[in-house]
């Protein structure tokens, strides 16, 4: 066992934060803000990185990669997330949709595809979740039917985050309504721009422009859009989602909110004159939630070491998901204590705290719960799937 | 950044396994714990052979060169196996204060000692003290008389020698060996059920010759909270070998026994904390690892041994609560084999630092 990161690994991480320091605008905080200077950064930001080769740093040399190692690519993963992600909504293609094309796709769709993803080009949606379906995946209803040409689409998507944006999605469609559920999905590449395929916001706590609907309305697509083989979707998908939940760097994340609510604590007094941090609940609980983001570091270097094994990192994917789950509520939780009220301020007001405010902190921390499937589902992966306990 | 198991922790592991699944029964812990030494002697008398008694003990004084997280590795194994043994506290912490200690015949002989097997207990917690980190309070005289009580000393009665801390008139920290047969020291056994044996020991006017101060000073308190920082790190080890063995039991129930039509397992509310014991088990083994690689590689790991035993005790404690709560009745009779290692689990919780204390340990390492 070592627990010693690799130098040259600590050496780039170093040279990356210079560069991010220069780059990063002062009125960017983090990916999640209400701010339309937010997604053409982050495009201008991604092309710079694939120029410097820092993008797709661990992809093939063949699709635009570095072959670096996998633990310059977690540096990458794990700063990005300390800064707030200021990668945007490419972070996707790199964790999980890029992968799967490399994975699944033909020749003609790896160079239709990877190429703009390594060039920091391009905006992906993922089309899974509907109105009547989320944790049940798979009993979703968007139906792909052969029409002797190609597919025509028709169905909705929910909570599609950056779907406004993008110019492509990740979609998981029915193609085969009398096979049992799971055996009936495909995985198609969807344009955005198909006739038939309408984009609506959902206003949600964390912002007018994250999350949104795609409708489907007779929309027609080529043979040529299926991923992987037909009716075997499913597989396509679960790969995918591993590598998603692996791939969000929240262990940088937190550890920046932290290292903020540390100070904020040193610097707050209460109503006694008492500072915060010499309080024995906010000390301990200071203490206590570094220990459990280094433990999520060390979760995610895990999977990390695991995926370079090929080895399936499900179990201990779910592990590193829930964990990111309860902490994010639980740093929230602790962040509006030691702000009080004024915890209640956003970042519009000049007397916000913690840099964009402990209830935004909050609103940004409620989803890690949900998303990319949520704690209850992860429990269930890691009872059954890590335990060998029964479904019902 | 490498997690995988090396030679030697990979052969520690699974020699263990096999030993203990060949000689250390269920029902032979239930009788370890009865018989008047109170663990399992034949178990230590075979691990001796094997190099457990001197594992991470230097090769000059008969030990096995093995890292702190070798011996992590070890420990883990023997909780697993439901083993209470002295590894931890003669080992562990008795072999960690001598070594922090100057060089001196009773100090190399006692760490030689160690390694052959012979037990060195710890004597710590002062009758008007409240748990092994406290402050010193044992008396010793100038002319080096000890007189006064340890309470919940582990092993004592078994011991060859006890390594006990005392405060001298000018307030220096002191240890000193004891021989337990001397004149003067009387030994109780307390009434508790967590597994251990433990003991009271009386000294009444026991000389303590000037050769077994073994150390004295700001430099004695330094090597005692290296023994406890130790100590917690393998005490941590253990309970994470309980709890797999707490894990092993409580899927294994859950997946058999049925109710409401189905194997109780498939329900969420049984199935969800059993998940949660094996992401707790795993968050701790981690920072448990890091913090000995730390320890052993000489960086300092203050903040992190004492936030690790924190959030150990905070998850352990519910892990044994919650293998109990999917079990159910079966799980409080003395027949069924759960409590033999519920209640080991919950008494880890107390040893060499609770939560809120180490909590606040962590903090004041931290600077804050």
């Amino acid at each position: 066992m070592n627990f010693e990161y690799p130098k040259e690994a600590v050496a780039f991480r170093a040279e990356l934060r210079a560069f991010l320091d220069q780059e990063i605008p002062s009125w960017w905080t983090n990916l999640f803000a209400h701010d339309d200077r937010i997604i053409p950064f982050t495009l201008e930001l991604c092309s710079k990185l694939a120029a410097k080769g820092w993008l797709t740093m661990a992809w093939p040399k063949e699709h635009g990669g570095g072959d670096a190692d996998i633990w310059h690519q977690n540096v990458v993963r794990e700063e990005m997330w300390r800064y707030g992600e200021p990668r945007g909504p490419q972070y996707m293609n790199l964790n999980y949709i890029g992968p799967a094309i490399m994975m699944f796709g033909t020749d003609e769709q790896k160079e239709r595809y990877i190429k703009p993803m390594a060039a920091g080009e391009v905006i992906w949606c993922q089309g899974f979740s509907e109105p009547d379906a989320g944790s049940d995946l798979a009993s979703i209803r968007t139906r792909a039917e052969d029409t002797g040409s190609g597919f025509k689409i028709n169905g909705q998507k929910i909570w599609t985050s950056y779907a406004a944006h993008a110019e492509h999605c990740f979609l998981m469609a029915r193609t085969n309504p009398d096979a049992p559920k799971h055996k009936g999905l495909s995985m198609f590449l969807v344009d955005m721009d198909t006739p038939g395929v309408t984009v609506r916001p959902i206003e949600s706590m964390g912002g007018p422009v994250e999350l949104h609907e795609v409708f489907f309305d007779d929309a027609e697509i080529a043979y040529d859009a299926l991923l992987g083989p037909l009716d075997q979707g499913w597989k396509v998908a679960m790969s995918a989602l591993e590598g998603e939940r692996a791939g969000v760097g929240y262990a940088g994340l937190y550890g920046s909110q932290l290292a903020r609510l540390l100070r904020f604590a040193k610097e707050t007094q209460d109503g006694t004159g008492r500072r915060v941090s010499q309080r024995p609940d906010a000390r301990g609980k200071l203490v206590r939630l570094r220990a459990l983001n280094r433990a999520l570091r060390l979760l995610m270097y895990k999977v990390v070491a695991n995926q370079a094994g090929d080895g399936s990192v499900l179990v201990e994917s779910a592990i590193y998901k829930t964990l990111a789950g309860d902490m994010s509520m639980q740093i929230a939780h602790l962040a509006m204590d030691v702000a009080g009220p004024k915890g209640f301020l956003l970042e519009k007001d000049p007397m916000v705290t913690l840099g964009d405010g402990a209830y935004t902190w909050w609103t940004h921390a409620l989803p890690v719960q949900v998303a990319v499937g949520s704690s209850e589902i992860q429990r269930n992966i890691i009872a059954q799937r890590g335990l060998g306990l029964p479904r019902g | 950044m490498d997690f995988s198991l090396s030679f030697v922790q990979a052969q520690l592991k699974e020699s263990t396994r096999r030993m203990l699944g060949d000689r250390l029964s269920t029902q032979q812990i239930r009788e370890a714990e009865e018989s008047a030494d109170g663990f399992p002697r034949a178990v230590w008398e075979e691990g001796i052979q094997l190099g457990w008694s001197g594992i991470s003990l230097p090769e000059e004084f008969g030990g096995g060169g093995c890292s702190l997280l070798d011996m992590c590795v070890l420990v883990e194994e023997t909780g697993r196996g439901g083993a209470t043994l002295p590894l931890v506290v003669s080992s562990g912490m008795a072999a960690t204060i001598l070594e922090r200690s100057p060089r001196s015949g009773h100090r190399d002989r006692c760490l030689s000692e160690i390694a052959a097997g012979k037990i060195v207990c710890p004597a710590l917690i002062d009758e008007q003290g409240r748990n092994e980190w406290d402050e010193v309070r044992l008396p010793i005289t100038a002319e080096g008389q000890l007189s006064g009580k340890k309470i919940l000393v582990p092993f004592a009665s078994v011991a060859d020698e006890l390594l006990v801390t005392a405060v001298t008139p000018d307030g220096d920290t002191t240890i000193v060996v004891v021989d337990p047969n001397s004149e003067g020291v009387s030994i109780t056994r307390h009434h508790a059920k967590v597994g251990v044996p433990m003991f009271a020991v009386e000294f009444n006017d026991v000389p303590v010759p000037v050769e077994k101060m073994i150390h004295r000073g700001e430099g004695a308190r330094t090597a005692l909270h290296a023994g406890l920082q130790t100590g917690s790190l393998l005490a941590t080890a253990e309970a994470v070998g309980l709890c797999e063995a707490l894990i092993k039991m409580s899927a294994e129930y859950v997946t058999v026994r049925e109710a409401f039509g189905q194997p109780i397992g498939a329900f969420q509310a049984v199935a969800h904390p059993c998940a949660d014991m094996r992401i707790n088990t795993d968050t701790v083994r981690l920072l448990l690892h890091e913090a000995a690689w730390l320890v052993d590689n000489g960086r300092e790991a203050l903040e992190e041994i004492a936030s690790t035993k924190a959030l150990a005790n905070e998850f352990f404690e519910r892990l044994a609560n919650d293998a109990f709560r999917v079990h159910g009745a079966i799980g409080y009779s003395n027949e069924y084999d759960l409590q033999l290692y519920t209640r080991r689990l919950q008494g880890f919780c107390q040893t060499l630092g609770e939560t809120q204390e180490s909590l606040e340990r962590a903090a004041v390492a931290l600077g804050i």
